[in-house]
């Protein structure tokens, strides 16, 4: 076990590397931050001088030579825009993402788990046709479209949640409502699957022959089995749901890494840039590394060897 | 260990939800919550000029020496109580007396001097410098305890004008651009800042002039227009500066006004078919601007018929609009065929996503209706920095005929601070050269009074008339909402200013 | 005689398909649905009029459902006085065209490169692998609007980028498949005859991966069309006049308060046809499931 987990973490920093080199270089070929600084009316001279001074001329390659000096000192940049360190600016918006994120897949693997379990019981049931139906209808919506109309209905018509912003608990339910729906339709499917095979499965019906209760059997039995699969699905939704966070915290306003990585995007702000891309990716392989642990601890076949 | 990681989870985001809940975002009393469109990146007074920075700051936290009247562009006093021209290259401005900074420090020549030095100091990009002082030489100095000089190595008669885009800040604020806290004279203190979220401003007691009504006032950001506009609808703010048009359907809470913007397309009159005056005049005529008021631009739109505003100096009121005949149009696309001009060649029609509201709307009617006229047009709608690429000087070797989407804004009073960049020979988005302008935009520059009027008049009708150097559009409309419970009117400066001090309770 | 053979062969082959289709209702419809949009996406374009998709200010943001005017004009116009019907057709062809070929080509791509990465293993193996890795630890989305930023938002480069993003699920659906298939008899039989590596990997071993890697990919066109809206909301998509379903929405949004319809319809086109999607692949995965198959064959056993 150990030993594969070293394996992962150092495969893990490899990708991170590999990831960071290529947006590093991908995103300095998209343009010159001077003309978006600068206002437009600014003159030639300054524009020049602007250039030479934030070394935006220099060939790529010493750019990313100064940028890997700089990083040895721990040192990830200075934001063009913010006139502050890149980092300070990520660490801000990290929790914000992270808060919504782990409670949107929380909400969305026990909601899952119940309406997958209930379904699989019976498969082809009025119950499992209804849930497949609607979930899936749900998650094949656009977010922003379902966000805005959402926004449209339940503050401007009804009056009942704040349009935006961060809160308190009515603050939270749109955005939430938002990022679950996609992962939710998926996992509702996985767990449907994995429900049925687990339940015409050896094990369950030497147990329901054994006069095992059918609560135990569900619950204890099939359950412990059915999640595997939805643990792994669950990881690769990681980064699905950081997409689902840019339109979320762009409309509703909410400071998060999303947000802050199309910002800084759209105004070139490089060492935003990298830095939100370098911690976010360390997030979420940080994620994928706890979930292959999760799932070591839950596959009896991996626990016992 | 599984339930474990759920419970966890699920408690640190309960805890975290209900940490907040009785935090109140809805304004109330004497405070007021207003919605913008972008996050302040930054809140240094030397970057007020910029639209997002000056809705919060500017003659709100720190106050600029002149102002310019939005009506008429005349210019009254704020810090600054008189000036004078001493010679040629040299002004003189009497500061206010007896007023203080929101950290005790008196309003004094010397402060002020600071205040310019550190704006227009090479080393930090604030864009008060690169926007307005970018190839001024200016020199400042205290020659009394509250008389400053200004002296600069060219004429400058309109630096009355430029003072009133120059915040003073106290002498105590960090040298370098980027101070989170800024303190000036205005009406507000800078209270807080939580990135991401919002900016407090609360009223200053020791202010030296009437004391406001708001109490407090919270800015906040949304991008979406539609949001903004749910937001004063739902009583969650009280002003939501820009909205879009289609999002100000309600009359009561809706003002219009004129934005100071004016929008054309330009034309790249460097390249065939472009180069040719009858190519440019049948684009003029192709385009149903009637059509289009009122429908993809608001109703209240004027059309135009040069780079600058009604109110500004130097805008020429007898020059006629374009007609819409598609007819004649047709007629001149084909005299020019006729000669040989390859009016079939491909058009690049360069657009910018969310320049205004139903940009991409307005690019495609553009389009068809330009088609319709026969010319060969193809749209490409860029993001500002890819757009930015082909605005400015140095324009590419290899391009071909573009014409590009723009929108230009001058609420500074005086046509100069349009007519060398968008114009002259050497104009930063200049793709025209014709030396007579060009005379008339330098005389017009070092001119004052009837004469500087003039000249800038004569230059607006050549380029009207004989150069065409644009499909011209409209000077536009903004749209705010105003919450019913307070009495504030947008204007044409709204859109780079928001005078708390000017709000009034219902 | 052989050639009847086979014939009846191929009849009982669709009849048995055609049966399965009808014991699930909800896939048969869904597949009905989406032969009509690809016939819609073939030769829906040549068949309206070109007076319906140009601009006429005039009948700007049409309300739906009026017989007053044309029945092109039945689901109304839009902000330019399209035709919505008209648009909405045309948007199915380039829709379709982006989705479908960014899943071709991510599928095959992906697919390839895990067969390659599963077979030999090793260190070809592993490098393929931590590409997936990169691609997968970064949120699409933003990877391509960085892109896209760089290029032109034309057809083919949204192709490539849409592809390229969602290509680490076929290689590692893929790579788990041969892993499994290689330890097989027929592979080690087909080893030892000599039989080269290329011919190994995709006489035998890739025609078994293909069922999986269908499935994965009827509901990754969903997920592709999603994408694409996604990146037209954040303004990156493809540009007018160019249309796709995904643009409409995007567009129409701002409209939501008073012309719902802009956005309402391109909208339930992708919810439906994602929906149908969906279905499908859930259909195809029993099928090709021989423990389950038999949930379509037997009618009788419908109840467990």
């Amino acid at each position: 076990m150990r030993q594969y987990l070293s394996k992962r973490i150092f495969s893990s920093i490899l990708a991170i590397t590999g990831l960071f080199v290529m947006v590093f270089f991908l995103a300095r070929l998209t343009g010159d931050p001077g003309h978006l600084y600068l206002p437009i009316d600014a003159p030639l001279e300054v524009r020049k001088e602007f250039s030479e001074k934030h070394g935006f001329n220099d060939p790529i390659y010493i750019q990313f030579g100064k940028f890997l000096e700089d990083l040895t000192d721990g040192n990830f940049g200075y934001s063009l825009r913010k006139e502050r360190p890149a980092i300070d600016i990520v660490l801000e918006a990290i929790p914000v993402t992270l808060s919504l994120a782990a409670v949107a897949m929380s909400i969305a693997v026990v909601g899952a788990i119940l309406i997958g379990s209930l379904a699989a019981y019976r498969p082809n049931g009025i119950f499992d046709r209804i849930s497949r139906v609607v979930s899936l209808t749900a998650a094949s919506a656009p977010d922003f479209w379902v966000a805005i109309t959402a926004i449209l209905i339940f503050s401007v018509s009804l009056g009942w949640l704040p349009t935006s912003g961060i809160g308190g608990v009515p603050y939270w339910i749109m955005p939430i409502g938002i990022l679950v729906i996609r992962p939710l339709g998926l996992l509702v499917q996985v767990v449907r699957g994995s429900m049925i095979t687990a339940l015409s499965s050896d094990f369950v019906k030497t147990a329901r022959a054994k006069g095992v209760k059918e609560k135990v059997v569900i619950f204890k039995h099939a359950l412990r089995n059915g999640l595997l699969p939805v643990i792994t699905v669950a990881g690769d939704q990681a980064a699905a749901i950081a997409n689902g966070a840019v339109i979320v915290e762009t409309i509703f306003g909410w400071p998060g890494i999303g947000k802050l990585m199309i910002d800084s995007i759209m105004q070139r702000d490089f060492a935003v840039v990298q830095a939100s891309i370098l911690i976010t990716a360390i997030v979420i392989l940080s994620i994928n590394i706890i979930i292959d642990i999760a799932y070591a601890v839950l596959d009896p076949r991996i626990r016992h060897k | 260990m599984k339930l474990k990681n759920f419970s966890f989870a699920i408690s640190t985001a309960t805890i975290m939800a209900f940490g907040s809940l009785f935090s109140s975002a809805y304004s109330a009393g004497k405070d007021i919550t207003i919605v913008i469109a972008e996050e302040p990146d930054i809140v240094d007074p030397c970057e007020a000029t910029r639209s997002v920075v000056g809705k919060i700051v500017k003659q709100n936290v720190t106050e600029t020496l002149t102002e310019i009247n939005p009506a008429d562009g005349s210019v009254t006093p704020r810090l600054a109580t008189s000036w004078k021209q001493t010679d040629n290259l040299t002004w003189e401005f009497n500061i206010r007396k007896g007023i203080k900074f929101h950290d005790g420090e008196d309003l004094n020549a010397k402060a002020v001097v600071k205040s310019i030095n550190r704006a227009l100091n090479p080393k930090y990009d604030c864009e008060i410098r690169t926007k307005f002082f970018g190839n001024i030489k200016l020199q400042a100095s205290a020659i009394g305890s509250h008389t400053i000089s200004v002296k600069t190595e060219s004429p400058q008669p309109i630096m009355p004008a430029l003072m009133g885009t120059m915040t003073v800040v106290s002498p105590n604020t960090q040298e370098a651009k980027g101070v989170r806290d800024p303190k000036g004279t205005g009406p507000y203190l800078f209270n807080t800042w939580t990135p991401g979220q919002s900016v407090t401003l609360k009223r200053f007691d020791g202010y030296w002039g009437d004391k406001p009504e708001v109490e407090n006032a919270t800015y906040v950001w949304r991008n979406e227009s539609a949001v903004r506009a749910a937001m004063v609808k739902t009583g969650e703010a009280d002003i939501a500066a820009s909205i879009g048009v289609q999002d100000a359907n309600d009359p009561k809470m809706d003002f219009s006004y004129f934005n100071s913007e004016t929008s054309r397309l330009r034309i790249d009159m460097t390249r065939a078919p472009l180069n040719d005056i009858r190519v440019r005049k049948a684009m003029n005529l192709a385009i149903d601007l009637d059509g289009l008021m009122g429908t993809i631009f608001p109703k209240g739109v004027v059309k135009m018929t040069q780079i600058v505003v009604p109110s500004i100096n130097g805008h020429n009121p007898n020059l006629k609009p374009w007609p819409y005949d598609p007819a004649e149009a047709k007629r001149l696309v084909k005299a020019a065929k006729a000669d040989g001009v390859p009016v079939d060649k491909e058009i690049v029609l360069i657009g910018r996503l969310g320049i205004y509201p139903n940009s991409t709307e307005a690019m495609e009617a553009m389009h068809a209706m330009l088609t319709e006229v026969g010319f060969n047009i193809k749209i490409k709608m860029m993001e500002t920095a890819g757009w930015l690429n082909f605005l400015s000087r140095p324009y590419a070797e290899d391009r071909g005929p573009a014409l590009q989407q723009s929108q230009h804004d001058n609420n500074n009073g005086d046509a100069v601070f349009s007519m060398f960049n968008k114009y002259a020979c050497k104009g930063a988005q200049s793709t025209t050269c014709d030396k007579q302008v060009d005379a008339w935009i330098t005389e017009a520059t070092a001119a004052t009074g009837t004469k500087r009027r003039d000249t800038w008049r004569k230059a607006q009708k050549k380029l009207h008339e004989e150069i065409i150097p644009d499909v011209q559009m409209f000077h536009m409309v903004g749209f705010s909402r105003v919450n019913p419970r307070i009495k504030f009117t947008p204007t044409i400066s709204t859109n780079s200013e928001i005078q708390i001090s000017q709000v009034k309770f219902n | 005689m052989q050639l009847i053979i086979e014939k009846n062969h191929l009849i009982n082959k669709f009849r048995k398909i055609f049966s399965m289709f009808m014991n699930d209702k909800l896939a048969l419809i869904s597949i009905i649905f989406l032969l009509f949009m690809v016939f819609l996406a073939i030769f829906g374009p040549s068949l309206i009029n070109e007076s319906y998709t140009k601009m006429n200010l005039r009948l700007r943001n049409l309300e739906p459902f009026s017989f007053d005017h044309h029945i092109m004009y039945f689901f109304g116009a839009d902000a330019l006085g399209r035709s919505m019907i008209a648009r909405l057709i045309l948007a199915t062809q380039n829709t379709m065209f982006i989705a479908g070929s960014a899943v071709i080509l991510s599928m095959t791509l992906g697919g390839v490169l895990g067969l390659i990465s599963g077979y030999y293993g090793g260190r070809t193996g592993n490098l393929i692998m931590r590409m997936a890795d990169i691609i997968m630890s970064f949120p699409s989305l933003l990877l391509a609007v960085i892109v896209l930023y760089m290029f032109d938002p034309g057809l083919l480069n949204l192709v490539i980028v849409l592809a390229f993003t969602r290509m680490p699920i076929y290689m590692r659906t893929a790579r788990a498949e041969v892993l499994e298939i290689r330890e097989r008899l027929f592979v080690s039989a087909a080893i030892s005859m000599g039989a080269s590596n290329l011919r190994i990997i995709f006489k035998h071993i890739a025609p078994l991966t293909i069922p999986t890697l269908l499935t994965i990919a009827t509901l990754d066109f969903a997920f592709v069309m999603l994408g694409e809206s996604a990146l037209s909301f954040l303004g990156v998509g493809i540009q007018p006049p160019e249309v796709t379903w995904g643009l409409m929405v995007a567009q129409g949004r701002n409209y939501l308060q008073i012309a719902w319809w802009l956005a309402f319809f391109p909208g339930l086109i992708i919810m439906s046809v994602a929906l149908s999607l969906n279905l499908l692949s859930s259909w195809l995965r029993i099928v090709l499931d021989p423990r389950q198959r038999w949930r379509l064959e037997n009618i009788g056993d419908k109840s467990d």
